[in-house]
């Protein structure tokens, strides 16, 4: 039997009761949220397939004044007489692969075309395209990094 | 003694009653709700729909591999080799097709009878929640075959959930905070459609969204039932008509007619299945789905306003609408009598007129980057023709509200303005767009490649 004293109801006033239930109810939710994030978490990939950093090849598998599509990594590496250089070949609207058409980059999805150091010249990408900082990996190769931009001047200079 | 011999009444509503799959009728319901004119059957076509989704896609699924190397391949095993499969598989993809075009009808017939009044609030918004529901089931399972087609169009369409890139890149801020690359990610799993793409899109389609949308379509129902029925014209008549056997006769027809008409289309028609996917090789023009392709012409302008702007002042509008419009006495009447018709076609040819007229603009004479070299992202994403159309429809929903002095009038004028833009920019996404995302007007003008 609970004692009468117990079961009676202050006026207005949390009872133990009602104190008990809410501070239940709130531990509930909090786990629940809890445990929510924890799961929405695991939902955003920690690691992806898509590599950031990459070696490409060496000097001589790019001739002078070419630009040549990595179609594994979607970047153009560009070989002019001073050095190389990278820009991603990813139209920055929906995500198409571009094209070199003529002295500039095309979009075959909706029709973007840009410049050679990456401007828009029309159609409906929002920006430029970015540069990627090169380097030289210690066994000699040449190494891209996509996670580092630069400006369309900057280059590996070899010479 | 109770009269229970059969035909009595009390043993037609124990039919109802004790059945538990029947029993998500009333018992009765009005005459006005089983006639043709009132519903078309669509709500009731939807669901069948749903069904024979869920037994082919369950046939489906015993010889579809969910890998980037098998996918393809099994899915032309389906085709060639399995009996009877490429049937089956005709059947699930008209059937998808057919959800999403009948969830737009349903949607104007609910719209246009006044079907969110007195008290159909909540299932007006599960309704819209549906119709969002049916077009992710659908764009997940368009992945699926791995081909050309499925790749293409999926990346395109995870590029629409990463536009909010667009703002953050105008305002030089995407290498600190990329929310539209975060949706993408959660979508994709990867930064490029690939296999993670694939077995999340897979656990999409076969579990998750249809869960969903059985789950929607149970509160939906019930909520039929608690509001006593179809919405009907206050002076009607009370539930007269048993639903067992009659109500039941209706629906059978209707099943009838919508599996006729599936497996006919299944007979002659096969569904697409182009090459293999190539990642390296985009098609030209890569299209999203159809249903899909009325926003795309909007990305064209402007990736941010048209895939993110508009749609959610769109879904926005539709969920505002039974809090706006409280003028009850509408319910259950097509169009609400003479005046609503008036204003549904005046709005009608308002919205053509305006929408091919910028339209036209934008084919013929460009746009502001065009007309002015340099013109700030920011602008562009605020003024498109985009944008400018659906300002046109919000003032002319404003001088109908003038004109006529009633909410619902002005959501008429809004929903009919809207639905019309959507028709158009779908048919010339669809048919008058090609390589590059140029104007066509006939498919045999495109260049040849
Ligand atoms: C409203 C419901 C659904 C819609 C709108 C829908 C839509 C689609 C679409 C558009 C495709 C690509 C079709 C094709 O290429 O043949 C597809 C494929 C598929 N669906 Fe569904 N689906 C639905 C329900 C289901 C359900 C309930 C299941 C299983 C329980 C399922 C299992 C599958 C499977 C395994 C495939 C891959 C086979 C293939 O690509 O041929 N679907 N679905
Ligand atoms: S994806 Fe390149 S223009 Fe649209």
């Amino acid at each position: 039997m609970i004692p009468e004293t117990l079961m009676e109801k202050p006026k207005g006033g949390l009872t133990r009761r009602r104190f008990l239930g809410k501070a239940a109810l709130g531990c509930a939710a909090g786990a629940g949220g809890l445990a929510g994030i924890a799961a929405l978490r695991s939902i955003a990939p920690a690691l992806t397939r898509t590599k950031k950093v990459f070696s490409v090849g060496r000097l001589h598998d790019f001739p002078v004044n070419t630009f040549t599509l990595l179609p594994k990594h979607k970047v153009f590496i560009l070989r002019d007489h001073e050095g190389v250089r990278a820009v991603s070949a990813i139209c920055t609207h929906l995500g198409c692969v571009l094209k070199r058409v003529e002295d500039e980059f095309r979009c075959p999805c909706h029709g973007s075309r840009f410049d050679d150091s990456g401007q828009v010249i029309s159609g409906p990408a929002p920006s430029a395209l970015p540069w990627f900082k090169v380097d030289l990996a210690p066994d000699g190769r040449i190494r891209v990094h996509t996670n580092q931009r630069t400006t369309s001047q900057d280059k590996l200079r070899l010479f | 003694m109770p009269d229970l011999s059969p035909g009595s009444q009390r043993s037609r509503i124990q039919k109802v009653s004790r059945n538990f799959f029947l029993h998500i009728h009333a018992p009765r319901v009005n005459l006005r709700s089983l006639k043709l004119t009132t519903t078309f059957g669509l709500g009731v076509a939807l669901g069948f729909l749903f069904l024979i989704l869920i037994l082919t896609g369950v046939l489906l699924m015993l010889y579809y591999t969910p890998s980037e190397g098998q996918a393809y391949s099994s899915v032309k095993d389906i085709m060639y080799v399995v009996k009877g499969g490429r049937y089956i598989r005709n059947l699930h993809r008209w059937a998808a097709h057919g959800m999403v075009i009948l969830a737009f009808l349903h949607l104007i017939r609910t719209f246009f009878t006044g079907a969110y009044l007195k008290g159909r609030r909540l299932n007006w918004i599960i309704g819209v929640a549906m119709l969002l529901v049916t077009l992710l089931l659908s764009f997940s399972g368009y992945l699926l075959p791995w081909d050309q087609l499925a790749y293409w169009a999926v990346t395109i369409g995870s590029n629409i959930a990463a536009s909010a890139r667009e703002l953050t890149d105008a305002l030089g801020m995407t290498q600190v905070f990329d929310p539209g690359g975060f949706v993408k990610q959660l979508l994709i799993g990867d930064e490029v459609v690939g296999q993670e793409a694939l077995t999340r899109f897979y656990m999409l389609h076969i579990i998750f969204l249809p869960l969903t949308l059985l789950i929607l379509m149970g509160v939906h129902f019930w909520r039929i039932r608690k509001d006593g029925g179809l919405a009907r014209p206050a002076d009607s008549r009370e539930q007269d008509i048993h639903t067992w056997p009659t109500a039941l006769w209706g629906e059978l027809a209707v099943l009838m007619v919508s599996l006729a008409i599936l497996m006919a289309a299944a007979f002659f028609f096969d569904a697409p299945l182009k090459e293999l996917a190539n990642p390296l090789l985009p098609e030209n023009p890569a299209k999203s789905p159809w249903y899909f392709l009325g926003v795309q012409e909007l990305i064209s302008y402007s990736a941010f306003a048209g895939g993110i702007i508009i749609p959610v002042l769109f879904v926005a509008f539709l969920v505002s609408i039974p809090f706006r419009d409280r003028e009850e006495s509408h319910a259950g009447i097509w169009f609400s009598g003479i005046v609503g018709k008036r204003v549904t076609i005046a709005s009608l040819f308002f919205s053509a007129a305006v929408t091919i007229g910028i339209l036209f603009v934008n084919v013929n004479f460009g746009w502001l980057g065009d007309w002015f070299a340099g013109t700030p992202q920011v602008l562009i994403i605020l003024i498109n023709p985009g944008t400018v159309l659906a300002a046109a429809y919000a003032v002319w929903s404003v001088y109908q509200r003038r004109r006529t002095g009633s909410v619902h009038f002005s959501a008429m004028a809004l929903f009919t303005c809207a639905l019309v833009g959507l028709i158009i920019l779908t048919f010339v996404g669809v048919w008058l767009r090609g390589p590059d995302w140029e104007f066509y007007w006939l498919r045999s003008n495109w260049p040849v490649q």
